[in-house]
């Protein structure tokens, strides 16, 4: 069965809107001067037949463009004068995403992306605005009908997910250019802003000096925002597990619908940050390959939850999470042990000789030393936490199921990829490894952003071995 | 084994946009030149260039293309200086896309290429009936 779809006509603003901004005040200045003046003067005349001309083109493209599924391919066409038309096989499809943000919602449309493992890292294959009927019957087309009972996550569970998530710097991303916009419409500048902070922070009266309060105010506003875009953006978070496909949907203002085979997930990934170690309870993420404009390919499935439970609702559907091959650890011993800790040691050693050097050298600025050290003193004392955690259950095994489990930055994670879906295994061995006989493994995820977890310090001949039995090698 | 050969018109779409490309080029370096021996010395070594390109390069190079279509995967090799041949087997193959440019349009040919993670590879210029095949055949191929 063949069904041809057209766009949505909003796509005219998505194509336009990249020269809209430019275009548009200009061209309204000019409206205004004619109905003032009754006249144009020359350079607006050129931009407004420029704007004209852009809207035609928007228009046009519009207007040629087509989407036709038929039963084992959908074909996209898109362009006027140089003419792209792609053929996808849908068992090539890597995922299909449905986008509505307020505007969609208004004019009844919604933003629908195709992406393959061929596009780009960082940009969707196709993505285009369909009508929201149309784009219910594409996704029909494309993955079958409606999915079954969905899996619900309680809000809890979705502010703990967003919380461990959500960073200050991410916040500084969101909220500058918001708080710069305001700024600019109420005709304040941004140093007024940062004034107002600053006086806000001075009235707390603590100990640390007032850019320390200044500091923590800022950072713990730009948390906040972090922490509302997040929630947002998981609020109605759901999943449905279909036998081939896995469908997630999320979101308030922006509603977030993705659709992907389960054949292009490449591992999973349990982890766990700091705040859910607290509350003991794990995520878990999969790495679909070709997944859209998310740098990460990465899909959160359950944002909150207890290990066991995660294990239960997905062990049948994952058959992968069952881990079949001889487990390989770290070795046991006072030296060993010392290993792990190299590292945080040697950060501990430089932030103590830093803040002395720095603590006597500018007396005045001692308590802003104090207060840095005492943070960063706690990050590294997390960090050494969780390398003893790595030395007591790090592990590594090869069966079908490749898993290895470590730490990944600050957090600790689990690794499980089918033993096809692996692209590299790295052994490192560093100086000292040769002598205590181990090596560090670091097993790499077959896609476009290698997801990849390191193991340190397992015995390097039984690594060697697991790997050449596991993947039939011979020396 | 299916062996497609692209036609004369191909050869001629390559001449035309060298001609253009070269035009383009003589048209904005014109505008900077001022000593008019530089201007005739440059002139000359573009027309060489230029003639060179165009009865012995294109020439070469259209002769030296070769696309197979064997059971399993698509085969190019080309290259007149440096030769190439692109194996992409259809199991690796994502997708196909035809891309038409105005002038191509006009003489009745698009060209094809094919998608695989990481990688692509470009047919030139075929008979605008013949990409259609080759597309549908792609698609419609067992992987």
């Amino acid at each position: 069965m063949k069904r041809v779809f057209k766009a949505h006509p909003l796509m005219i603003l998505t194509i336009i809107k990249p020269f809209l901004f430019i275009l548009i005040i200009p061209v309204l200045r000019g409206v205004v001067q004619y109905l003032k003046n009754g006249e144009v003067t020359q350079i607006l005349g050129v931009e407004m037949l420029l704007f004209s001309a852009i809207v035609l083109f928007g228009t046009a493209r519009w207007y040629f463009f087509r989407l036709t599924c038929q039963e084992k391919y959908v074909t996209v066409r898109d362009g006027i004068f140089f003419i792209r038309k792609a053929v996808i096989p849908i068992s090539g499809l890597s995922s299909v995403q449905s986008a509505q943000n307020p505007l969609d919602y208004i004019f009844g449309c919604v933003t629908f992306r195709i992406n393959t493992e061929a596009g780009s890292r960082t940009k969707t294959d196709y993505s285009f605005k369909l009508s929201r009927k149309d784009a219910n019957q594409v996704s029909k087309l494309l993955y079958g009908e409606k999915s079954g009972e969905p899996v619900r996550f309680s809000p809890v569970k979705i502010a703990i997910l967003a919380a461990a998530t959500s960073s200050a710097f991410t916040g500084l991303l969101v909220g500058v250019p918001i708080l710069n916009s305001v700024a600019r419409l109420t005709g304040r500048g941004v140093n007024e802003v940062l004034d107002q902070i600053n006086s806000v922070s001075n009235t707390f009266q603590t100990h640390f000096p007032p850019i320390v309060n200044t500091v923590t105010f800022i950072l713990l506003c730009s948390f906040a925002v972090s922490f509302i875009y997040s929630f947002l953006r998981y609020l109605k978070f759901r999943i449905y597990l279909n036998d081939d496909r896995v469908e997630v949907r999320s979101g308030l203002l922006v509603m977030l619908r993705t659709s992907f085979k389960k054949s292009s997930i490449n591992n999973v990934k349990i982890e766990q940050t700091l705040l859910m170690k607290f509350l003991k309870r794990y995520a878990l993420k999969v790495n679909v390959g070709g997944y859209g404009e998310a740098k990460s390919e990465s899909q959160v499935l359950v944002p909150c939850g207890k290990y066991k439970e995660i294990k239960e609702m997905f062990g049948d559907y994952f058959p992968f999470l069952k881990i079949d091959g001889k487990s390989l650890k770290s070795r046991v011993g006072a030296i060993h042990l010392n290993r792990y800790f190299f590292w945080a040691e040697v950060f501990m050693g430089i932030l103590i000789a830093l803040a002395l050097i720095l603590g006597l050298r500018f007396e005045e600025f001692g308590r802003l030393v104090a207060f840095v050290t005492f943070i960063l003193g706690f990050i590294i004392l997390y960090y050494t936490y969780l390398c003893y955690n790595e030395y007591r259950y790090c592990q590594v095994s090869f069966g079908n199921t490749v898993y290895a489990r470590g730490k990944k930055g600050l957090r600790k994670c689990r690794f499980f990829c089918p033993k096809d879906k692996v692209g590299e295994i790295k052994l490192y061995r560093y100086p000292f490894d040769p002598l205590y006989k181990t090596c560090n493994v670091r097993i790499i995820t077959r896609s476009e952003t290698a997801d990849n977890l390191l193991v340190r310090h397992v015995v390097y001949e039984d690594t060697k071995k697991a790997i050449f039995d596991c993947f039939g090698i011979n020396e | 084994m299916e062996e497609l050969k692209l036609p004369r018109k191909t050869l001629s779409l390559w001449k035309i946009r060298v001609t253009f490309a070269v035009l383009v080029f003589f048209g904005i370096f014109s505008y900077f030149f001022h000593s008019f021996d530089w201007f005739l010395a440059a002139t000359l070594i573009i027309i060489c260039l230029y003639e060179a390109v165009i009865l012995w390069y294109l020439p070469a190079l259209f002769k030296r293309y070769s696309i197979k279509y064997i059971n399993g995967a698509v085969i190019i090799e080309t290259g007149v200086i440096i030769k190439t041949t692109h194996i992409m087997p259809f199991s690796k193959m994502i997708y196909a896309e035809s891309v038409t440019s105005p002038l191509a349009k006009a003489m009745g040919l698009s060209a094809v290429t094919l998608k695989a993670a990481r990688s692509r590879m470009i047919i030139p210029e075929m008979p605008s009936k013949d990409t259609e095949r080759f597309i549908k055949a792609l698609a419609e191929a067992e992987r």
